[in-house]
């Protein structure tokens, strides 16, 4: 087993970390004070023209889909690349934030988009998408339906060689984006199994019948707003995929996404840990430095314990995925759920030593402790990843088996 | 067109001084490594030269083996090429005269930059010895050069203001940092190419040292007195911190 990371991926973190610092960094104040604005003003975690900046020099260094394949215009490093660079982006706030700023194209959409446009959806959606001139949402979640699709209740029907499609969607973001459109998750065979009864739908934000509801004020920044679809026309062409076949496709889209959530845990829960570094160094209380006291060290041993616990599992499942493994729904459950629990303990420890300050909003602490508290329900909450795992278990008999023998050397 | 940039792989310079931790007068080998600070600048100022006027780029170095993972950052910032002469020593004399039968195995060279002084040592002394080496002018605490009629039009920064200098044919310049050499981020794609550049390792040449021995090398103590100013008044404020300053001689 080769522990040693090539140098070249050293390099590639090494110009993200710098370019952090000059960009990200300074734009973390902003954030915090728009952050808590947005409660009452609409708008962006960061003003429009240094979102647009930050856009333009990504795009320049080649940071912009680092595991996506050179054929849709990426850089194809794979994911263990993609993993190192999203650690270092979210050290900062701004990084760490997927609605502050994150490096386009969001891949597990363009894998869907991908496997499943046509010929004309390729080029209406899929190269725009590519380029970064377009955006998609996910339009699935309703108030009666989240992790178990069964209870969705939009319907799509078929009249003439229209598809009119019903429903109340909630929970969906980037309804304030520029361009978007939805790919609606909608059922049009009700009494078929669940792998053929969902079939997705590819619907522009501005056409007929689409209504963008009240936006849902959450406890961190996730601006999401209910999205209504009132006897929306569409034809045959805006299938993605085959009529029935939804199910499957989405099952797969979420691999790569747990992974990259998992990095944004990871890379957050160092730059917390240096902040408790230098807190306890610094900060002198009754005679003495927290650093001298067994609690506070503890806190520091138990949060890096737990740290690198998680992450090279992480590195573990972004390097299988590199192997062309594509069944990753156990390493992806176990990485998703051990990295939003682990920065959860880690936010609440770092709160804890910075007293007061830790719980004001100038710190950004509690920032995190929200967010992470947001993603430990998004993708799938905790309770039905280790669902999962326990499934696979039981069903095959075994415990988990993470050998992998290495290939001969070529 | 030649141009030569030399750079020194240093112990991480970020490190505030009061932590650092010293073995036998050196920083502790567990610091993590890194090109100098204003090297940097001087490999970028070769950059642009390079990009402006089709010259041909090589870092020259003096260090371990194993600092060329670090000195590859130049190549990923857009050099053609490292040559480096794997050495140990600290000495001015010995660093300049490996440097100088480095540059002269390159050919025909139109101009030298190296960084106004290691990030280590801080020095800046090997620029002006290897010039004398080389027998070519030295010009220190230069921040802009542009290619002049078979010479180099060069600005130096004085502590006042920028003086420009004409120098016909090649020389030595110690760089200083600007914001106009503030150095690039290396592309992904430049970072997967400067692995295929060439890098060229020399054996050291024996060769004698300066006159100047080393007795004792201390960091000193770092104190903290914290004074607080009343500040209702923010321009009353400034001026009262610019007084203490100067009063205490910081400025």
């Amino acid at each position: 087993m080769d522990f040693s990371i090539p140098e070249e991926y050293m390099m590639l973190k090494e110009s993200m970390r710098e370019f952090v610092k000059r960009e990200l960094m300074p734009l973390e104040k902003t954030l915090l004070e728009r952050e808590l604005s947005l409660w009452t003003k609409p708008g962006h975690l960061i003003p429009e023209e240094d979102h647009k900046r930050l856009m333009k020099k990504t795009k320049e260094l080649g940071f912009w889909g680092l595991e996506v394949e050179e054929e849709f215009g990426g850089q194809g490093l794979g994911m263990l690349a993609k993993t190192l660079v999203v650690e270092e982006l979210s050290k900062c706030l701004v990084g760490f934030s997927n609605h502050g700023f994150t490096l386009p194209p969001d891949a597990p959409n363009l894998y869907y988009l991908h496997e499943c446009c046509g010929k004309k959806q390729r080029e209406k959606y899929f190269v725009p998408y590519c380029n970064g001139e377009v955006d998609s949402a996910m339009a699935c979640t309703e108030p009666g339906a989240g992790s178990d699709v069964s209870g969705l209740k939009t319907r799509a029907v078929k009249k003439g060689d229209k598809w009119v499609i019903n429903g109340t969607k909630t929970f969906i973001s980037k309804c304030d984006y520029d361009n978007v459109f939805f790919i609606v998750i909608a059922v049009t065979a009700p009494a078929a199994a669940s792998k053929d009864r969902f079939t997705a739908f590819l619907i522009d934000r501005e056409h007929p019948g689409v209504r963008i509801g009240k936006e849902i004020p959450v406890i961190g920044p996730m601006p999401t707003w209910d999205l209504i679809l009132e006897d929306v026309e569409v034809d045959d062409d805006a299938i993605l995929g085959g009529v029935g076949k939804a199910f499957i496709p989405l099952q797969n889209r979420f691999g790569v996404r747990r992974i990259e959530l998992a990095s944004s845990c990871t890379g957050m829960a160092e730059r917390l840990i240096q902040m408790m570094i230098d807190q306890a160094n610094n900060r002198i209380t009754f005679g003495q430095p927290l650093a001298e006291r067994g609690t506070i060290q503890n806190w520091i041993a138990d949060s890096t314990m737990e740290l690198e616990q998680v992450r090279w599992l992480l590195y573990y499942a972004a390097w299988k995925s590199d192997q062309g493994h594509k069944d990753l729904r156990i390493e992806g459950a176990h990485v998703k759920v051990a990295a939003t629990e682990m920065l959860t303990r880690v936010a609440d420890r770092a709160i804890q030593i910075h007293g007061g300050v830790g719980v004001s909003h100038e710190l950004g602490i509690e920032y995190v402790a929200r967010h992470v508290r947001l993603w430990r329900i998004v993708e799938g909450p905790s309770e039905v990843h280790r669902w999962l795992i326990a499934r696979q278990l039981l069903k095959e008999k075994k415990p988990y088996n993470p050998f992998i023998v290495a290939g001969d050397e070529d | 067109m030649h141009i030569i940039v030399l750079a020194k792989v240093v112990p991480d310079y970020e490190v505030p001084s009061a932590d650092f931790e010293l073995v036998g007068n050196r920083a502790h080998p567990r610091y993590t490594r890194m090109i100098g600070l204003y090297d940097e600048n001087a490999i970028e100022l070769g950059v642009q030269l390079k990009e402006k006027l089709g010259a041909d780029l090589t870092v020259a170095s003096y260090g371990l083996g194993d600092d060329v993972q670090f000195l590859r950052k130049a190549l990923a910032m857009g050099a053609d090429k490292v040559v480096l002469v794997e050495g140990t020593s600290d000495d001015p004399y010995v660093i300049a005269a490996n440097l100088k039968e480095a540059i002269d195995r390159q050919g025909a060279v139109d101009l030298v930059l190296a960084g106004r002084q290691s990030s280590d040592m801080d020095r800046g002394v090997v620029p002006g010895v290897l010039a004398g080496m080389l027998d070519l002018p030295f010009v220190p605490q230069a921040c802009g050069v542009e290619s002049a009629d078979g010479g180099w039009k060069i600005a130096q920064i004085t502590e006042t203001g920028k003086r420009l200098l004409k120098l016909s044919g090649t020389g030595v310049l110690s760089i200083t940092s600007v914001p106009e050499n503030v150095p690039r981020i290396p592309a992904v794609k430049a970072i997967f190419a400067a692995k295929k550049k060439p890098v060229e390792k020399l054996a050291e040449i024996g060769t004698g040292k300066m006159n100047v021995s080393e007795l004792s090398v201390a960091i000193p103590k770092v104190e903290s007195n914290c004074e607080l100013i009343p500040a209702e008044d923010m321009d009353e404020a400034v001026r009262v911190l610019l007084r203490r300053l100067k009063e205490e001689r910081y400025l």
